[in-house]
């Protein structure tokens, strides 16, 4: 090689759907949270905070949802967390009394170890603040944070829904800035969503770089020069593509690393496999079952019985992999190292960021390997995305292609008759948030109207991830996601209708039957769409409102609003408190 | 905040969070009494509003690189209230989703007849396409009469396919081939009555051929007065504003020659056609105009909606208590999901249930 060394940009995604439940002391969903916490977050800021003490070479790119970081905010958490990994640590406990076998005795001390070690780190040496840690390592150079869409929402099924891409992108934006103090540059498209046209709301969201998945590029035009080892100028936003062998590498069904024998097994944990374990103390109340984070077996190999899980053996393992890891994006550099080359080849490892710990147990441990391998390595330089930009710039422009990441590549995954329908809910809501978004946004903020129209957009915006329509109708946790739709959804028709209908004259008081009816209509003096139910039963407009200037604020001085109404939007605004600074103006038309 | 000392000697150091972050009043956790509060509320909304379909709509999407996929939503009340809008002596008039091609103006190049009764609940179609990224296609609902009268009810955006893997691209892009049409709504009164679930593959087609001209057969507004003439003041006074309204949006209602009429006297449906009840064998079908001949049965995907009011199978309930998998049950349904499978096409091997123990 003449110019540089190969370069590897790993990017992580650290995202989960809003799964805060203030209304229940113990949600099995929540449990999703601090699982990530411990077995995946808390574990990958050790691997780079001791790889910085060593002055090791490890660098990452980290995509940081804006509904994680809500949640990882939530000035609850600590003691969430603390509570659940107390849980745990008795669940070990009684574990290890009911265990006879040394073996698995041994195991669990061990388990009980890593849990005590996470509970000191995440309080003692972090504070209970994750994202203070991260912002740190930001600063250090060690880490580049990016962010991704609001919630989540996938672009290319969002396109025609009004105001649905600006919003994700802005308001996804602005919440990290509000969160984290810092500005990204670059944007995680939710499922490597991308569709043609989506640059230009990528940039004018104020992100200057993105990602897709391979086939986003190869089929581009024209067809980049380098593949997907350099970025391409996609119409004024530097578009990184994912390489397919580091993808396959992992992900693989049948050569990937975490199927290795020596690794454990995810789908024989603790709470899961049937095992006689009492799980009373550890679940939520009246559940049978759940994931504990604990396990006895490795995978194993064959179809005979599970071997039992050792980690100092899987230890090992990680170490290989690791090892091999680097080799393989070496040779695969050095199949360009013959020609002439102006700028390193660049290979970008992009995974979910909870792959390391969850799905894949020893992940952290692979990381951890994987920097102590790059140390050793000078021809592969570890980098970020944004420092290979800054450096080497574009190689050319480039059309991209519509792509996602996923199993299908495309947006088959997310768009299936068993979510045919909320694609059709979303719209509906989108066209009517933009009917009264344009109707009331000048209201103030903290008046009941505006503060009615601002936790609707947080209720749409929540109903748009697409994390509910990938587990709809396809996995245990299709009833979930099910129920988050409906719920959001409704909650989105109760606040829309209640800002029709607006303060009752004369003290009128009326519980949220009376608003039904309202919830189709577009407004007050909107014009009438092709679809719109004139409803049997609504009732009329009310002439107070009606008699209102367009754009004219009624301001904090509103009154008679019914009491249902508000003591409503209040519970809403404290079940979905996220985007607490959200501005109407990212919905752009 | 009443959080524990976590470890003996170790200084505990509360959050450092910026108080901004979350607004005050969503600070800390509630008491029991006001988690109860919350969940009561949040249950209540769901209950007084589930989910309804407001407006018709129609959406079109790509799917891959072979295939779009429509999906559409009617108002309740609006297939009677458009029906009533055609003349008296029109028999047999049946919604329709037509595909057309924007790029070649916008010639109809798939169409397919659906249920009457499918006001309410959501419909899918999928097109097999092959004209390749640079075709454009847009979707119309509408209502037909075997006459070849078309009352356009909503239309789609434009949508493409995204383009072949280079391995696998063969001919030229933009080459026509026969299209084929899924159906969207099977036969009411099936077992797997729920939303999604996939049904045998069905032969129902109806193509039209790519150059059939389109002519009014209608000639405006002689037989059609439009919008507010005898049609609305006749015997479909209701359909007067709809007509009026749609029209004001910029959606004209269409009355164009589709095809010919199907052989046979006028009814409900002609020869070859059955309609939602009447299946060749006895049991509710569904109608059958095309050539199945043309399409390979293996292509066919078919779906239903869910049948009467229901939006979802579980929307009508209106329970006023959480699901059981939301306050946590017998059978937990979360629990054994994870939250991270987006990129993966399947998981590494050896994953099978083996028996651990």
């Amino acid at each position: 090689m003449t110019a540089a060394v190969a370069q590897l940009a790993l990017v992580l995604h650290a995202h989960l759907p809003y799964v805060r439940q203030p209304d229940q002391e113990r949600a099995l969903e929540e449990y999703w949270l601090h699982e990530a916490i411990a077995d995946c977050y808390l574990p990958l800021l050790e691997v780079l905070t001791a790889a910085e003490a060593r002055g090791g070479r490890l660098r990452l790119t980290l995509s940081l949802s804006p509904t994680l970081l809500t949640m990882l905010a939530d000035p609850s958490l600590p003691a969430r967390f603390l509570a659940y990994l107390e849980r745990r640590e008795r669940l070990c406990a009684l574990e290890r009394r009911r265990q006879t076998d040394p073996g698995r005795r041994a195991l669990l001390a061990w388990y009980h170890e890593r849990i005590e070690a996470r509970r000191e780190q995440f309080f003692a040496r972090l504070g209970g603040d994750l994202i203070a840690a991260w912002v740190r390592l930001h600063d250090a150079g060690r880490v580049e944070l990016l962010t991704t869409a609001a919630t989540h929402g996938l672009a290319p099924l969002l396109r025609d829904q009004p105001g649905a891409v600006p919003a994700q992108l802005r308001v996804g934006r602005a919440a990290f800035q509000a969160l984290t103090g810092r500005v990204p540059s670059g944007l995680w498209l939710p499922e490597c969503g991308y569709y043609p046209g989506l640059e230009r709301e990528i940039a004018a969201a104020g992100f200057t770089y993105s990602l897709v998945e391979a086939h986003g590029l190869e089929q581009g035009q024209p067809p980049p020069a380098w593949g997907v080892q350099a970025p391409v100028d996609g119409g004024g936003v530097a578009f990184f593509g994912r390489d397919p062998d580091s993808a396959a590498e992992v992900w693989s069904p049948t050569r990937g690393y975490p199927g290795h024998p020596d690794y454990r097994e995810y789908f024989a944990d603790l709470g899961l496999a049937s095992a006689g374990a009492d799980l009373t103390a550890f679940l939520p109340p009246g559940v049978a079952a759940g994931r504990t984070g604990l396990g006895y077996y490795r995978v194993t190999g064959g179809p005979g019985p599970k071997a039992p899980y050792e980690p100092a053996r899987a230890a090992r393992q990680a170490v290989t992999d690791a090892r091999h890891f680097v080799r393989r994006r070496l040779a695969f550099a050095a199949r360009r190292a013959g020609a002439a080359i102006s700028r390193p080849p660049l290979t970008v490892a992009p995974y979910d960021a909870e792959l390391f710990g969850h799905w894949w147990y020893e992940g952290p441990l692979f990381l951890a390997a994987l920097g102590h391998e790059l140390d050793a390595c000078p021809d592969l330089e570890p980098v970020t995305l944004g420092q290979h930009l800054r450096d080497h710039g574009c190689v050319g422009n480039c059309r991209v292609a519509p792509s996602t990441w996923g199993e299908a590549g495309y947006n088959a995954t997310w768009l299936r008759p068993e979510t045919a329908w909320v694609h059709l809910q979303l719209r509906q809501a989108a066209e009517e948030f933009r009917e009264l978004r344009l109707r009331y946004q000048a209201l103030p903020a903290t008046s009941p109207s505006g503060r009615l129209l601002r936790q609707a957009a947080r209720s749409l915006l929540l109903a748009q991830g697409s994390d509910w329509t990938f587990h709809l109708g396809r996995s245990g946790g299709s009833d979930f996601a099910q129920h988050q739709l409906q719920a959001q959804l409704a909650r989105f028709a109760f606040l829309t209708a209640a800002l029709r209908r607006g303060p009752l004259p004369g003290a009128r008081e009326e519980g949220l039957e009376g608003l039904k009816g309202q919830e189709g209509q577009g407004g007050w003096e909107s014009k009438a769409h092709p679809g719109c139910r004139q409803s049997q039963h609504a009732p009329a407009i009310q002439p107070d409102l009606k008699s209102r200037p367009s754009g004219v604020s009624r301001g904090d001085q509103e009154t008679g609003w019914p009491t249902a109404v508000l003591e409503t939007l209040a519970a809403l605004e404290r079940l979905d408190a996220i985007f607490p600074e959200l501005d109407l103006a990212h919905f752009a038309y | 905040m009443a959080v524990r000392l976590p470890l003996p000697g170790v200084p505990l150091r509360l959050p450092r969070l910026p108080r901004s972050r979350v607004p005050e009043d969503k600070q800390g956790m509630a008491d029991e009494d006001g988690r109860a509060r919350l969940r009561a509320i949040a249950t209540e909304v769901e209950r007084v509003f589930p989910l309804t379909c407001r407006r018709t709509l129609l959406v079109l999407s790509d799917l891959d690189p072979d295939r779009l996929q429509a999906q559409w939503q009617v108002e309740p009340g609006l297939l009677a209230l458009a029906k009533g809008g055609f003349p008296a002596d029109l028999g047999g008039v049946r919604p329709r989703l037509r595909l057309l091609r924007v790029d070649a103006g916008n010639q109809e190049v798939a169409a397919l007849s659906l249920p009457n009764d499918g006001e309410g609940a959501p419909g899918v179609a999928r097109f097999l396409v092959s004209g390749g990224p640079g075709v454009r296609y847009r979707a119309e609902l509408g209502l037909a009469s075997p006459e070849g009268g078309w009352l356009l009810l909503t239309r789609s955006a434009v949508a493409s396919v995204p383009p072949q893997p280079r391995e696998v691209q063969a001919g030229p892009a933009g080459a026509e081939v026969p299209w084929e049409v899924a159906i969207p709504v099977a036969p009411s009164g099936v077992e797997q009555s729920r939303c999604g679930e996939e049904l045998p593959p069905t032969e129902d087609l109806t193509l039209t051929d790519p150059g059939v001209s389109l002519a009014p057969v209608f000639p405006w507004p002689s037989r059609w007065e439009g919008i507010a003439g005898p049609l609305a003041t006749g015997h479909a006074p209701a359909a007067r504003g709809r007509f009026m309204r749609l029209s004001a949006q910029g959606i004209t209602p269409l009355v164009i020659a589709r095809e010919p009429p199907p052989p046979g006297p006028p009814g409900d449906h002609a020869p070859g056609e059955w309609g939602v009840g009447e299946g060749p064998d006895g049991s509710e079908g569904w109608d059958q105009a095309g050539n199945a001949a043309m399409i390979p049965p293996w292509r066919s995907e078919a779906w239903r909606s869910d049948q009467g009011n229901s939006w979802l199978p579980n929307a009508a309930h209106g329970s006023p208590i959480s699901p059981s998998w939301f306050v946590g049950s017998a059978t937990p349904t979360s629990a054994w999901t994870s939250w991270v499978p987006r990129s993966s096409p399947a998981f590494p091997p050896d994953r099978s249930a083996t028996d651990p123990s």
